[in-house]
């Protein structure tokens, strides 16, 4: 079943997941197809080259997408071009299209996090998509924080073998995004606040040997947002018995998007728990 | 980082703190971005005229516009231009332009007219702005829907609105036939595909679509393909039906058609663009030239920095009120106040001399702040800077160990001036010297240095300057001799005493005066009661500044020059701000019997 449109619409949203055939691309299609049965143009964004199959990726007429030179001259969907990346890629120049009829053509967007921002910015700033779907690498949810207003999905496949692990780590990424958040650091570039040695502001990734170089005065620690925090699951609660961790920047945290295999959806939402509450989609080819 | 041309090297541009005021230059246009990069710097005075009056003549423009020009579209439209796909060296005969190369052309060119439109006739003229390409920019407006898109539009062939019209029926056709089959899929097994490939279904109902398909001889039925997924689920997916094959297959030719007309355009407008290509390298120079004139402008506005003039060896060195940005910031910053620079050079060497921290270093960086600024084409902060021009610009003096290779301070300053005088056999460079051979023996580097003044002073093409406490460079070395004003010995007593007083105060008050700390929190304290004594407060600022700062502030930051020679360069004022800082005063007695010769022997 389709997920509900208004969830997408006139807003940025980034699917990424915990691994290889989570259902991301899946997830990002399925938002596709959600935004144009709710009448909603939109641009679509993959990140690298899409691999997710042999046929290139369908497009209605009107939607905005990037791919590089090599792949417009073989799109069926007329594509118009409307924007470049000034730097080039490692898959060329890489450059914005609008189909201007239904059709298809391969999708290749930016790997670096500074030329998806560029380019969503970009899309947004020109008006040629108020709702921009971001097919993003897996376990690279750090693409979010570059993005400004963007709602961040994250795709996962369960099945018999593993169903009690992944919930444990949708439960963890679920816990780290709904951290109390806004406490600023005093200037944008220290990372640490000098006026108080209980409280530490770390720029970059929050990882065990970082966390292991502060001062033992240190039992506040504010990461720039929850994507920055790099820490497992069994990682996060030895030291959260020591340190309050928060954010200095919420990042819209929009859901799961389930695939089950070998398992039904009312076993594993009882193993998510209160995570279940955040599915937004469970098996968008269901 | 990259600094071109070979002229001024990494030391004297990390010296000078170049790039503290280079990062502010704000070109828009790929080009001139490549130029910031680049970090250019001119030894050809005639190219660093040329773009002097770039400048005074987008600074005119600006001053004959009769309203300001709102949101700067000039900049927006600089900041849209792209980087042409092809340059002059580009093969014409070869050209074969993508979709993507003809968008750039076509974004460039339109971007370059509407900058074009904006500038009055006499800029357009002394940037160059003429365009030419009518035919090329007429036939790239026909793709697209507006100036800065592009595709391959009908309007190029009929032949192509054709072709497109077939391929938009088959795809009609297909898509009503898609519709047809899922329609019946749904009626028949309720299977909703909302637009997916493929769905999901239960296992028990995949095995029944499966078992029914095996007798199925209706061919207009929708006919699935199911795969097992799970133990309890499938995947189905539409099979193509014959008919859709067909419709398939004639719009894969349609397409084939399609491909072959919009390469046949691409062509055309290929051959186009190879016409054009000198005209092309035209606006690229003309587009660069205005955007760094712009971007120049900007910086010198924001400054209020003037025009260098650019003489002969012979008419030497001068800056009036020359205002060093980086420590001027810096002093802004700390609340202390800057002295601009006045000097003046007409010899071949300068020898500055002056107390530890009277400023030596700092008119050092100052001078190769100002003439770097002038051989990359930037103003210059001053009211008045007239320098030669110099084919190389070099720092020699301490450098942070990472440049040092692990040589020696000694080691690498003598081989950089063994590069230097080798340098100075075929060029005349700005060399600047900070406190050369202080790492050595005072009588073999006083002699060592009043060797290499003297060799600079005579015998090489360029100009020196050596900051130095070293007295082997006051005798006949043909250098000029300049003095710093050094510490105002009565203000530092004055300011200190203030300070010492107010330490005293605080005391009384508990507020404590241990430390640099304390202090600003006892000053903030004594402003919260709000005190409107003017006196007390500058006494409170006085308190928060720690000695250093107020010796500091008591140094007199000029260069003394004409009567230096006849006085003699004067003494250091070493053991004076030794004291001053709080020395201990032991240490300070035998430092003074040392210097007047009457050294202590008791081993102490």
């Amino acid at each position: 079943m389709l997920p509900d449109p208004r969830l997408f619409a006139e807003r940025i949203s980034i699917v990424t997941g915990l691994a290889k055939g989570c259902g991301k691309t899946a997830f990002a299609e399925a938002i596709c197809l959600a935004l144009e049965s709710g009448g909603h143009g939109y641009a679509r964004i993959a990140v690298g080259v899409d691999t997710s199959g042999e046929k290139p990726t369908r497009l209605p007429r009107g939607t905005v997408f990037c791919t590089s030179g090599a792949f417009l001259a073989e799109a069926g969907c007329m594509p118009e071009v409307l924007g470049e990346l000034p730097s080039p890629s490692a898959l060329g120049r890489l450059a914005i299209a609008r189909a201007t009829r239904p059709g298809e053509a391969r999708l290749a967007g930016p790997e670096r996090n500074e030329d998806l921002s560029y380019i969503v910015e970009t899309i947004r700033a020109e008006g040629w998509a108020s709702s921009v779907v971001v097919d993003g690498s897996l376990n690279r949810i750090t693409q979010a924080a570059g993005l400004e207003g963007v709602r961040l999905f994250h795709a996962a496949r369960a099945g018999r073998a593993d169903f009690r692990s992944v919930a444990r780590k949708l439960r963890h990424v679920r816990r780290l995004a709904r951290l109390p958040a806004g406490r600023r650091a005093p200037h944008a570039d220290t990372e640490r606040d000098s006026g108080d040695s209980s409280t530490a502001f770390l720029a970059g990734p929050v990882t065990p040997s970082v966390l292991d170089g502060l001062p033992s005065s240190v039992s506040r620690v504010v990461a720039e947002d929850f994507t920055k925090l790099f820490l497992d699951e069994a990682e996060f609660s030895r030291y959260s018995a020591g340190i309050t961790f928060e954010l200095g920047k919420s990042i819209d945290f929009g859901g799961f998007s389930i695939a089950l295999r070998d398992i039904d959806a009312v076993e594993f939402a009882a193993e998510l728990g209160d995570a279940a509450g955040d599915v937004v989609c469970w098996d968008a080819y269901r | 980082m990259k600094i071109s041309g070979g002229v001024c090297s990494v030391r004297a541009w990390n010296f000078a703190r170049v790039e503290e005021l280079w990062k502010e230059l704000d070109p828009r246009t790929p080009y001139g971005k490549d130029y910031f990069h680049a970090r250019l710097v001119y030894t050809d005075k005639d190219a660093l005229r040329e773009i002097q009056d770039d400048v005074d003549c987008f600074e005119h423009y600006l001053s004959g516009r009769k309203s300001p020009p709102g949101p700067d579209r000039l900049g927006w439209h600089l900041s849209r231009i792209p980087r042409l796909p092809f340059t002059a060296s580009t093969d014409a005969e070869s050209l074969r332009p993508g979709l993507v190369d003809l968008f750039l052309l076509k974004k460039f060119i339109a971007n370059y007219r509407a900058c074009s439109s904006l500038l009055d006739e006499r800029t357009r003229e002394h940037f160059g702005f003429v365009f030419s390409s009518e035919k090329l920019w007429d036939a790239l407006k026909l793709g697209g829907s507006d100036e800065e898109s592009f595709h391959f539009s009908d309007r190029y062939d009929p032949g192509l609105a054709e072709v497109r019209e077939r391929i938009s029926e088959l795809s009609g056709r297909m898509e009503a036939e898609r519709q047809r089959a899922f329609s019946a899929i749904e009626a028949r097994w309720g299977i909703g595909f909302a637009g997916r490939d493929f769905v999901t279904i239960p296992m028990e109902r995949g095995l029944e679509i499966a078992a029914s398909s095996l007798g199925c001889a209706d061919r207009d039925e929708p006919r699935l393909s199911v795969e097992t997924c799970d133990d309890r689920s499938c995947t189905v997916r539409l099979l193509a039906s014959p008919a859709m094959l067909e419709l398939e297959g004639a719009r894969e030719a349609a397409r084939a058609r399609e491909r072959e007309l919009e390469s046949d355009i691409a062509r055309g407008l290929g051959e186009l663009a190879a016409d054009e290509l000198p005209a092309l390298e035209r606006y690229r120079k003309a587009v660069l030239r205005l955007d760094l004139a712009r971007a120049r402008f900007a910086l010198a506005a924001r400054y209020g920095m003037v025009r260098p003039s650019l003489g002969g060896i012979d008419d030497g060195l001068s800056v009036r009120k020359g205002a060093y940005l980086p420590l001027a910031k810096d002093c802004a910053a700390g609340g202390t106040e800057y002295f601009p620079l006045d000097f003046s050079l007409r010899t071949r060497a300068a020898v500055i001399f002056g107390s530890n921290m009277g400023g030596k270093t700092v008119v050092l960086r100052s001078l190769l702040f100002f003439q770097i600024l002038a051989q990359c084409g930037l103003r210059v902060p001053a009211e008045s800077y007239n320098a030669p021009v110099f084919d190389f610009l070099e720092y020699v003096g301490d450098e942070d160990e990472k440049y040092r290779g692990g040589l020696s301070s000694f080691g690498r300053e003598l081989e950089a001036l063994g590069k230097v005088i080798g340098r100075s056999g075929s060029g005349r460079g700005m060399v600047c010297f900070d406190e050369f051979a202080h790492t050595t023996s005072s009588n073999e580097a006083d002699a060592l240095l009043g060797a290499a003044i003297s060799w600079f002073a005579h015998r090489a093409g360029g100009m020196a300057f050596f900051a130095t406490h070293f007295k082997g460079a006051e005798r006949d070395t043909g250098a000029a001799l300049f003095r710093m004003g050094g510490l105002d010995l009565a203000e530092a007593e004055r300011l200190l005493a203030a300070r010492d007083g107010e330490v005293g105060q605080s005391r009384d008050r508990g507020l404590g005066e241990d430390g640099e700390n304390r202090g600003e929190d006892a000053t903030r304290g004594c402003v919260a009661e709000g005190s409107p004594d003017a006196g007390a407060d500058s006494a409170r600022e006085a308190f928060g500044l720690s000695r250093l700062r107020l010796v500091a502030r008591a140094m007199r930051y000029v260069v003394i020059g004409e009567e230096c020679r006849a006085r003699g360069a004067g003494g250091s004022d070493a053991l004076e701000v030794a004291r001053l800082l709080g020395l201990d005063a032991e240490i300070l007695e035998d430092a003074r019997a040392r210097l007047e010769g009457k050294g202590r022997t008791d081993g102490r």
